[in-house]
């Protein structure tokens, strides 16, 4: 190593070296013992560095600050703790008030039927049959997936059968004519398997409002509620033809 | 913000280090009561964001860090004082006199204190030993050559002031009222 290698790596020549590797390390040294003009001033280097680095390490530290440090490290973990435990509760709150209001609304829109009758009609599935008879409209709405749901109408009157979508559920909507009569009902029929029943609205009417100039019924029956929009009156037409006595023998 | 250090964790860390961390904040800051509010306020930085220590073999260099950056924070305000400049200190060491004086711990002090703090902090890590250049690069986010260039020129003019105060009397070493090394 000459004198100009060794000048420039004498700076990394430090007690806890980790600049230099061992070769290097190895090599320097070797130079400045060596060296009758580098040995001297790296002697008087190291030494000036001693002197220094000693005073600059030369500092009291205070008897009780390592008490004092954990003392107020611990009082912060206190401080810490509370936060957070505030935070955890305020959230927990939060979250639990958010929780409670999704639930709600999944609820309400999953639950409780509406009564969107002309909507419905437009957005209907023609699965189109006609005119039948009940056992027609029972096996019908069989094949759907609804079993005994074609309840005693006078099926006289029906128009179309389709399927609606209630509430992103696909539920059977049966239009009636009176033709006559200049009378027409829509029957949505909503089974106790899809919806909570117990939530129609006992006052129907006082719902579905007179936009459409329909008026509701509800004809419960067992696992099925048949909510009824009819114009005119009443909806006993609706009804089937009840034979009178005597009348079945042709008198 | 980091995970919290464990009781445990955090008293391991004061331990290994309440000391040398303290000698630091009092060099750089030059009052024990600064470095006692230094450290502390270092350790609750530290025990608050423990989950950024990523090697807790680096836990050393990662407290000074937090350390200076808290000092720093704290001196914002107070640039305007009066700081020497290094600029016509040349980076060769002088001829040292033989024998070598002693240097008394507050007469080092002093002259720290008449340093800015760019020249200040790498002197204080290089005497501790406990760093090497690239760990001073590390904690003043500098390139290694920079740091180096800094001490030298900050060594120089210590020697020249502490082991030659004839020389530091005339010397190159102007006193000046602003931080702009």
């Amino acid at each position: 190593m000459d004198c100009k290698t060794a000048r420039l790596l004498l700076d990394y020549l430090r007690p806890n070296n980790r600049e230099l590797d061992a070769a290097e390390t190895r090599a320097l040294e070797d130079h400045l013992t060596a060296c009758d003009d580098c040995g001297p001033l790296s002697r008087g280097e190291r030494r000036a560095d001693e002197i220094i680095g000693r005073a600059m390490r030369q500092v009291d530290v205070p008897d009780q600050l390592r008490g004092r440090l954990l003392a107020r490290l611990e009082e912060r973990r206190g401080d810490h703790r509370r936060v957070w435990r505030r935070y955890g509760v305020r959230a927990f709150a939060a979250a639990a008030a958010l929780l409670l209001l999704v639930l709600g609304l999944w609820h309400w829109y999953a639950v409780r039927p509406a009564f969107p009758a002309v909507q419905l009609l437009t957005d209907a599935n023609n699965i189109g049959i006609s005119p039948p008879d009940q056992k027609q409209v029972d096996a019908t709405l069989k094949g759907q997936g609804f079993e005994n749901a074609a309840p005693d109408y006078n099926y006289n009157h029906l128009s179309w059968l389709f399927l609606a979508n209630v509430e992103g559920r696909q539920t059977p909507l049966m239009l009636f004519n009176d033709r006559g009569a200049r009378r027409q009902a829509l029957v949505y029929v909503l089974p106790d398997t899809q919806f909570d029943l117990n939530a129609l609205p006992p006052n129907p009417n006082a719902q579905a409002g007179n936009e459409y100039e329909y008026k509701c019924a509800i004809d419960r029956r067992d696992h099925y509620a048949y909510v009824v929009y009819y114009t005119g009156d009443d909806p006993d037409w609706l009804q089937p033809v009840r034979q009178q006595p005597g009348t079945a023998n042709g008198n | 913000m980091g995970t919290p250090g464990s009781q445990r964790t955090v008293q391991r860390l004061v331990d290994d280090n309440y000391g040398a961390l303290y000698r630091y904040a009092y060099r750089l800051s030059g009052s024990s009561a600064d470095a006692e509010d230094l450290t502390q306020e270092a350790f609750c930085k530290a025990q608050s964001n423990y989950g950024q220590l990523r090697d807790p073999n680096r836990a050393r260099p990662w407290l000074f860090s937090i350390l200076r950056n808290a000092y720093l924070h704290r001196v914002r305000a107070d640039r305007q004082a009066a700081c020497v400049s290094l600029d016509g200190v040349g980076e060769l060491p002088e001829p040292l006199p033989e024998p070598l004086p002693d240097v008394d711990s507050e007469q080092l002090q002093q002259a720290l204190n008449e340093l800015t703090e760019v020249y200040r902090t790498p002197l204080i890590l290089y005497y501790f030993d406990d760093f090497s250049y690239r760990d001073i690069a590390e904690q003043m986010d500098l390139p290694m050559g920079t740091v180096m260039s800094r001490l030298a020129r900050a060594k120089s003019w210590l020697r020249g002031r502490l082991l030659q105060p004839a020389a530091a009397a005339n010397g190159g070493a102007e006193r000046r009222a602003t931080d702009g090394l």
